[in-house]
């Protein structure tokens, strides 16, 4: 069984462990210099205290000793995942006499953030690639965030051209419905 | 805690909508924020460098897989810190027969390993400053498992308790309590550094 | 030549390989779904087995995923890839029309 109460409790002078510990790193205020208990307190986690920010000072150099190695960690870890995508979803181009030509969705997913990537004044947010009416052509839904100041009914005329022109040339289908959706607005500072 | 620059509400909301509609590139940019901390995390849990690494590998791809169950995007850090937890304990489990005092919290302390000093730990200017810095590293270790885990979180990794209480699944109150036992453990094995 | 069995030679499959990289626009053919966790342990995957075969009663059903140079277009270059590969196998199959290559790009 777990004791969840213990010495959280107030000193005798009404203040916690915790409001203490907490103001630890600044200079007694003015209830504490006229303390005895807050002031015995002090000493007896200043040591505790002083380790703890030493300890997180060090994380400092133990980030910078720790980034080649998480870089190659996280190096194989995407590598894993993006193998694992490109083989994902994968939606029909086109049926020939000779067999069924295919693209991967993640192939439509780049292509798609690639176009709205390009256009300045709005933010690509969740975004999904859904079967068309025939196998030649697909559907979209985008979500966007518009920067303050924008037009967004220009903005999204423009990136729904720009979808249409791009995934024509590029996968060589035509696009039925492009449904963009504004859904907030952010600051470029 | 150090690393990259914490990004703001919009950059967050983007980075974790495009990681959940399937952009890689997004997903490890939320790695690259949250990997110094997790991998320190893993550390404090597991007490072997080595192991650590392969489990916070599986951290990165339990993350993945299970992103559409993350909620909103402030949350990011509680979800990733549970599921570095949760693997953690797979791991120790994996390990027999150790982290029994994830159970029993009164029992005797928890695991014997000693936390491998890290050869880079400090730049700090005083050997003596790094002596105490590894001798709290030692005692940290020795806490039991429950103590030692929301202690960290808290003190090593700045969580605030609410987010503590989240990533262990505990109520609030034994939150507080197991980081205030932790404390007067520590701070009565760090006197002799006075 | 002409084959009734049901296997295609590694060295046919080879050479349907070889035609599909040289079709303009490919830059790479990618090992099959089941290998790619084998891969990134490092273990080699026999290179007539990038062109997948299958069979059911006499047709054969032939599969290979392709990869594509920036400015390529997909649709395109998997259809000239396409007839590439039918083009390989059917010269050497007793019964073309019974085959079948399905080509995606990744």
């Amino acid at each position: 069984m777990e004791i969840t109460q213990v010495s959280d409790l107030p000193y005798s002078c009404g203040r916690s462990e915790d409001e203490l510990w907490s103001r630890l790193s600044m200079p007694p205020d003015q209830h504490e210099l006229g303390c005895p208990y807050c002031q015995a307190q002090r000493q007896r986690l200043a040591p505790l205290a002083k380790a703890t920010t030493q300890w997180k000072i060090g994380n400092d150099s133990e980030n910078e000793a720790d980034t080649a190695l998480l870089g190659s960690i996280r190096g194989r870890v995407m590598d894993g995942i993006k193998a694992e995508i490109r083989r994902g979803t994968r939606f029909t181009l086109r049926i020939t006499t000779l067999g069924t030509l295919r693209i991967s969705g993640y192939v439509l997913l780049e292509t798609l953030r690639e176009v709205v990537d390009s256009i300045r004044g709005v933010a690509l947010r969740t975004h999904k690639i859904l079967p068309g009416s025939h196998p030649e052509s697909i559907s979209m839904s985008i979500n966007l965030a518009l920067e303050a100041g924008e037009d967004g009914v220009r903005l999204t005329n423009g990136i729904r051209d720009a979808l249409r022109a791009r995934f024509a040339q590029a996968i060589g289908i035509s696009l039925d419905d492009i449904d963009i959706n504004l859904e907030d607005v952010f600051h470029d500072f | 805690m150090s690393g990259p620059e914490k990004p703001d509400q919009h950059e967050l909301r983007t980075l974790v909508a495009r990681a959940q509609s399937g952009d890689p590139r997004a997903f490890e940019n939320i790695l690259v924020l949250y990997q110094h901390g997790l991998l320190r995390f893993c550390r404090s849990m597991i007490n072997s460098s080595g192991e650590a690494e392969d489990v916070l590998q599986e951290v990165y791809l339990s993350a993945w897989r299970q992103l559409s169950t993350l909620q909103s995007p402030e949350a990011l850090s509680v979800w990733l810190y549970r599921i570095a937890r949760h693997r953690c304990i797979d791991h120790l489990r994996k390990r027999t027969p150790l982290p029994q005092d994830f159970h029993d919290e009164e029992g005797n302390p928890g695991p014997r390993q000693v936390l491998e000093p890290r050869a880079n730990a400090s730049l700090e200017s005083s050997a003596e400053t790094r002596a105490a810095i590894v001798e709290l590293r030692r005692f940290v270790n020795e806490l039991p498992a429950t103590q030692r885990e929301c202690w960290v979180l808290k003190e090593v990794h700045d969580l605030s308790y609410s987010d503590i209480s989240k990533i262990v699944s505990a109520p609030l109150t034994t939150v507080r309590g197991r980081i205030a036992r932790a404390r007067v453990t520590l701070a009565e094995r760090m006197q002799p550094w006075k | 030549m002409t084959s009734s069995s049901q296997s295609i030679p590694a060295k046919i499959r080879m050479l349907a390989i070889q035609a599909a990289r040289q079709e303009p626009g490919v830059r790479e053919i990618y090992a099959p779904t089941h290998s790619i966790w084998k891969e990134l342990a490092g273990k080699k995957v026999p290179e007539h087995d990038l062109l997948r075969l299958s069979w059911r009663g006499d047709s054969v059903s032939a599969q290979l995923d392709i990869g594509l140079l920036k400015d390529a277009n997909a649709l395109e270059v998997a259809g000239m890839v396409q007839q590439r590969i039918h083009a390989v196998l059917a010269d050497y199959l007793e019964n073309p029309d019974a085959l079948n290559v399905d080509v995606t790009v990744l």
